[in-house]
């Protein structure tokens, strides 16, 4: 073969390779641009999803309760738990999204309701809690938020809800899960009153004035009625169950002790039996709600017989409505 | 660029590209084989709401006041 020959083969192959490199330069660039594409198409495709296992306890991480009864005149703390599932790992959880949790009312339509300890709890997500994360390559947390359930809060049946939005995704795509219990209702009161004063009284004479007692709503029914009833005072051994009072000379029958629902208003003799004062103490509205305070009235008639101090006991009891 | 060693370099150039082609296809495979992010199957624990109305509870029942009177004479 001639020199020149040989030559023109040499800058032959010399070009295919050439052209192979190229060809394969753009391969390459073409792959690893596939590469990213398929990437980023995998984090569109994977919002954080919950496992639908919603639960509303009473102590932190607890198991579900069916039915709550509030605490009289304090709050009860519920914790509404559950799982979510991130497949880019629950670590990005807690920084990529953005959490709606509630806690309402089923007479109310949803949960974007508006904030009122009666019927709708929106807590802060930032009181959100984290935990059963264990690094990177986990993909499922457990969450856990608090609610401060008012003695108030309605008798009725509650939604706990919540809803976690992924907005790094466009559209942003979110999930929720939710669960139900109810709420019992609580019927609780509490009396200002220590003590009944009626004073000095003379014999055959009825007191002036009716001596008022408040019975503060500490429960969730709207428009409780007390039961009210005249036990006797301790000691007296002879008939515990009239409501007599025991004076230093004599007894006086329960029927010497009247009651009203109004100052001014008619006075029917007290019973030993625990009877309706047929007044309606409103469900509060807030903590210490002073419209959730009414009273009702006493009075006492004096008959003969009787001398030096007499004692009786009002014993007064939730009731119904 | 002697005319000899032009195509050596053009085919070892070729075969460092082709070499790193063949290593970025592995690599996009083993990608593509990872599981897909889907969520998993829903658990249906602690879902059994319970039926019925509320349930009335009386508390700090009963409440004693004590009434007093004097008698004068």
């Amino acid at each position: 073969m001639s020199d020149s020959k040989q030559s023109s083969n040499l800058m032959a192959f010399g070009f295919l390779f050439t052209l192979i490199a190229v060809v394969a330069l753009i391969a390459l660039i073409l792959t690893n641009s596939s590469a990213d594409t398929q990437q980023n198409a995998s984090v569109t495709e994977a919002p954080p999803a919950f496992n639908n296992d919603m639960v509303v306890a009473t102590s932190t991480l607890g198991t579900h309760a069916s039915s709550i009864s509030p605490s009289p005149h304090s709050t009860k703390t519920l914790y509404v738990h559950g799982t979510v599932t991130d497949p880019n790992g629950c670590e990005t959880i807690d920084n990529t999204t953005l959490w709606d949790i509630a806690f309402y009312s089923t007479v109310l339509a949803d949960e974007a309701c508006i904030a009122d300890e009666q019927q709708c709890y929106q807590p802060a997500a930032s009181g959100l809690t984290f935990t059963d994360c264990s690094g990177p390559t986990d993909t499922t947390l457990t969450y856990e938020f608090q609610v401060p359930l008012q003695y108030f809060a309605d008798a009725a049946g509650w939604t706990s809800y919540a809803k976690v939005n992924d907005p790094t995704l466009d559209p942003v795509q979110s999930d929720t899960d939710s669960t139900t219990t109810t709420i019992a209702s609580l019927y609780a009161i509490n009396v200002n009153e220590t003590s009944v004063e009626y004073g000095e009284q003379i014999v055959g004479a009825t007191s002036a004035s009716g001596v008022g007692v408040t019975v503060q709503n500490w429960g969730n029914v709207d428009g409780l009625d007390p039961l009210v009833s005249q036990n006797n005072a301790s000691g007296d051994t002879e008939d515990p169950a009239t409501g007599r009072w025991l004076c230093t000379v004599g007894t006086m029958p329960v029927t010497a002790t009247t009651i009203s629902n109004a100052i001014a208003g008619t006075y029917t003799a007290m019973s030993n039996t625990p009877t309706a004062v047929d007044i309606s103490i409103p469900q509060a509205t807030a903590a210490d709600d002073v419209l959730s305070d009414v009273d009702f009235y006493t009075k006492l008639t004096i008959p003969e017989g009787v001398g030096g101090t007499c004692s009786s006991v009002l014993v007064i009891g939730a009731g119904g409505t | 660029m002697n005319e000899k060693s032009f195509p050596m370099i053009a085919g070892l150039v070729a075969l460092v590209l082709v070499v790193m082609l063949v290593i970025s296809m592995s690599g996009k495979t083993q990608r593509s084989v990872q599981p897909a992010p889907e969520s998993s199957a829903p658990v249906q624990a602690y879902r059994n709401v319970q039926a019925g109305g509320a349930v009335a509870q009386n508390v700090n029942l009963p409440i004693p006041v004590k009434a007093t009177v004097t008698i004068k004479k």
